[in-house]
């Protein structure tokens, strides 16, 4: 027990007093201690027994139990979702719902009249011989032809005024294109223009397709006047700048060995390889991406086919006739030859390049075929075939192969006479799902209707027979058309479309996209030839 | 007593058994806890009760703290690191802190009116002792309120006590006898001069 220290000089007290008295007092102190009485400890061990009993058996680690608690939140979401999605799918027996694995719905309503706008015959040729007679070496066989072509304008040129209906259309290719263009859509901005005869500086191009926005700017300032022998050398740095392999491809190295000609050098310059693949003529993407403006402009692609072939122009093959008698380009002219052969695509590239490899017979024979073909050469004959093909029959049979391929068309030519406009045309409703109640059709989920050139989208349809014959088609929300003639495209809140009149009508808040502007209606309606009437502001 | 999982050292004791946690940063098993818990409560809590009541004067003052420090025990038994003394201590010394906390500004009734009723003799004289004590433990130091409890409510021996302290046996014994000495004088001092 406690032992008083004996060498303590700072405890007074201790000193004087001996360890029994301590111990005494101690102990003391100890009895004197109070005590709590035994029922209030009872009641202590009782709380602390049931607080023992309301914990836990073990405690349980605790990144194990905020695993465990993730786990189970998990778990709850997931089933969470299952159950709305279980629950919010419609029983729906009538429903065909569309899955990635199933095909869109898809029904056919037979249109009762000739629908869409009927093709615009050109006044021109589709084949352009005679204003190419120089090129093709026949300007002393006309005579022989029986039937000359009729009287026609010239090819438009850069220097003559652009047409009245031109501008309009030339204003919206440039507000589509944007600025600044991507090649393509300049590619194409630059041929509507070449083709109305509109000068204007070439804009500055951004990928993709600038190679080819290059490549047929040079082609189109062939054959260069003697004034401006040098103009070659701008695009063509350009065209480096694009691509860096471009001096050792085919045609930027024959534009480099004409420059030189023009530019009065005697021999070539010593870095052309002419090397990499010939593809087509520049003038091949020009003509593509032209039909897409079109198109893009809402020009059916039979019209926009027609106006890209009738208004060609191969002046440029006169600068490349120019450089195949150049003395300096002798080392290279087979090749030359060999490649503007590959090249040919339309029948007065072929037969020119086949006049400079000396086929003549070659030439002949196909140019004779040509002739045959009287559509061709003829727009009055173009005109009647084309209104007894129809727009849809003069795409898929006469025009698409044309532009795919006319010297392979004139060698194989399609016996156009088989075919029959008897083809009925039909508007064709795609959607995600449809439903069927008492006879009338239901369509939702991106639903589309193609009736001939004609789309338009929305978000729900409806298919129920008329009071008389035909079906109407109504449709609703996010209504967007496109394909009309001179309309870039449109929108409304509700349209209804008559398979037996082939008119459709918009309603609620219309807005149509012409060229220039947008129209705001409350409603109007267009006729199956693309006129807009009843037009109410 | 079995020890427990490495954890806790038996060693007896006059009344009861009680353990020394060693390593408790492990998770105990639900029996382990169990019986230290036990252990605990049998070995320290009427000396624990015994301070609160010494320190409070109130019986249910008293156990309503007592209760809490072994609720506190029981939802922490695992924080039990070293001597389940000194943990306790830590404990007990809260809850009072907490109490005088919530207390101080109340003025104290004068002792005549806590309890009105005649007692016998004895009963008055320990009462009175009880008084006394519980204001000299006010005005010892926190290391010596800290050395009254260990050796005189729960009993540890000076050899435990130097281990919690980190001094000699002997050296303790030395702060024992000066803590009693100024205890003596305190309650002394009060009774002397009423």
């Amino acid at each position: 027990m406690t032992q008083p220290p004996t060498n303590n000089s700072t405890d007074s007290a201790s000193d004087d007093r001996s360890d029994a008295d301590w111990a005494r007092w101690a102990q003391t102190f100890r009895d004197a201690r109070p005590v709590l009485p035994e029922a209030a400890m009872q009641r202590i061990e009782d709380g602390m027994r049931r607080e023992m009993a309301q914990r836990p058996a073990t405690r349980m680690n605790r990144k194990l139990s905020i695993l465990v608690i993730i786990a189970i939140v998990l778990i709850g979401a997931a089933a969470a979702e299952w159950f709305i999605s279980h629950h919010q799918a419609p029983p729906a027996p009538l429903v065909i719902r569309n899955t990635p694995a199933t095909p869109r719905v898809r029904d056919e309503y037979p249109l009762d009249v000739p629908f869409g706008p009927q093709l615009i015959a050109p006044d021109q040729p589709i084949l352009q011989l005679a204003e190419n007679a120089d090129l093709i070496g026949e300007a002393e066989s006309r005579s022989d032809h029986a039937r000359p072509s009729p009287p026609r304008p010239a090819v438009p040129s850069p220097a003559s005024q652009p047409s009245a209906l031109a501008s309009p259309l030339l204003r919206a290719a440039a507000r589509v294109a944007g600025e600044p263009p991507d090649g393509w859509h300049a590619l194409g901005l630059l041929e509507m223009r070449r083709a109305a005869g509109v000068a204007a500086p070439l804009p500055q191009a951004v990928p993709p397709g600038v190679v080819e926005f290059h490549l047929d700017a040079c082609w189109r300032m062939l054959p260069l006047p003697a004034d401006r022998a040098d103009a070659l050398k701008a695009p063509l740095q350009s065209l480096r700048k694009e691509d860096g392999q471009a001096s050792s491809q085919f045609w930027p190295s024959d534009f480099q060995l004409y420059s030189a000609m023009k530019t009065g050098k005697s021999q070539p310059p010593p870095d052309l390889a002419f090397a990499g693949a010939v593809g087509t003529f520049p003038s091949r993407a020009g003509e593509q991406a032209r039909f897409d403006m079109l198109v893009e402009l809402g020009t059916p692609k039979a019209q926009a086919a027609l106006a890209v072939m009738t208004s060609r122009s191969y002046r440029p093959l006169l600068a490349l006739r120019e450089l195949d008698r150049w003395q300096g380009a002798a080392a290279c002219r087979d090749r030359l030859r060999d490649g503007y052969l590959a090249a040919a695509h339309d029948l007065v590239e072929r037969v020119f390049a086949l006049r400079l490899l000396g086929r003549d017979r070659d030439a002949d024979a196909l140019l004779a075929k040509a002739r045959q073909i009287r559509y061709l050469n003829d727009p009055r004959d173009l005109a009647v075939l084309l209104a007894r093909l129809g727009p849809a029959n003069a795409w898929t049979q006469l025009l698409q192969p044309l532009m795919r391929d006319e010297a392979g068309f004139i060698q194989n030519p399609p016996n156009l006479d088989q075919i029959s406009p008897a083809i009925p045309a039909r508007a064709i409703v795609q959607a995600d799902a449809k439903s069927t109640q008492e006879g009338v059709g239901v369509y939702t989920g991106h639903v589309t209707i193609n009736a001939g050139p004609w789309k338009l989208a929305c978000d729900k349809l409806t298919a129920f027979r008329g009071s008389e014959q035909g079906t109407l088609l109504s449709a609703a929300g996010h209504i967007h058309i496109t394909g009309i003639l001179g309309l870039m495209g449109g929108t409304a809140d509700e349209a209804t479309f008559d398979t037996a009149t082939g008119e459709l009508k918009l309603a609620g808040h219309v807005r149509l996209e012409t060229w220039e502007h947008a129209v705001e209606l409350k409603s109007c309606s267009i006729s199956r030839t693309g006129e807009v009437r009843n037009q109410m502001r | 007593m079995a020890r427990a999982r490495g954890a806790c050292k038996a060693r007896s004791q006059p009344t009861q058994s009680v353990t020394e946690c060693n390593t408790p940063a492990a998770p105990l098993d639900s029996s382990e806890r169990q019986r230290q818990i036990e252990a605990l409560f049998r070995g320290y809590a009427r000396g624990v009760g015994s301070y609160a009541l010494a320190r409070v004067g109130d019986p249910q003052v008293a156990e309503t703290i007592v209760s809490n420090v072994f609720l506190i025990v029981v939802r922490r038994i695992e924080q039990c690191r070293s001597s389940p003394a000194a943990w306790l201590w830590s404990i007990v010394r809260s809850e009072l802190a907490r109490y005088f906390r919530q207390h101080r500004p109340m003025a104290p009734l004068p002792a005549t009116c806590l309890d009105p009723a005649p007692r016998p003799p004895e009963i008055a004289e320990g009462l009175e002792m009880q008084s006394r004590m519980r204001q000299a433990l006010e005005r010892l130091t926190e290391e010596q309120q800290r050395i009254v409890y260990l050796k005189f409510f729960l009993d540890v021996p000076n050899t435990q006590i130097a281990g919690e302290l980190g001094l000699s046996a002997s050296n303790v014994g030395v702060i024992v006898h000066r803590t009693l000495a100024r205890l003596r004088e305190l309650m002394e001092t009060r009774s002397s001069n009423p």
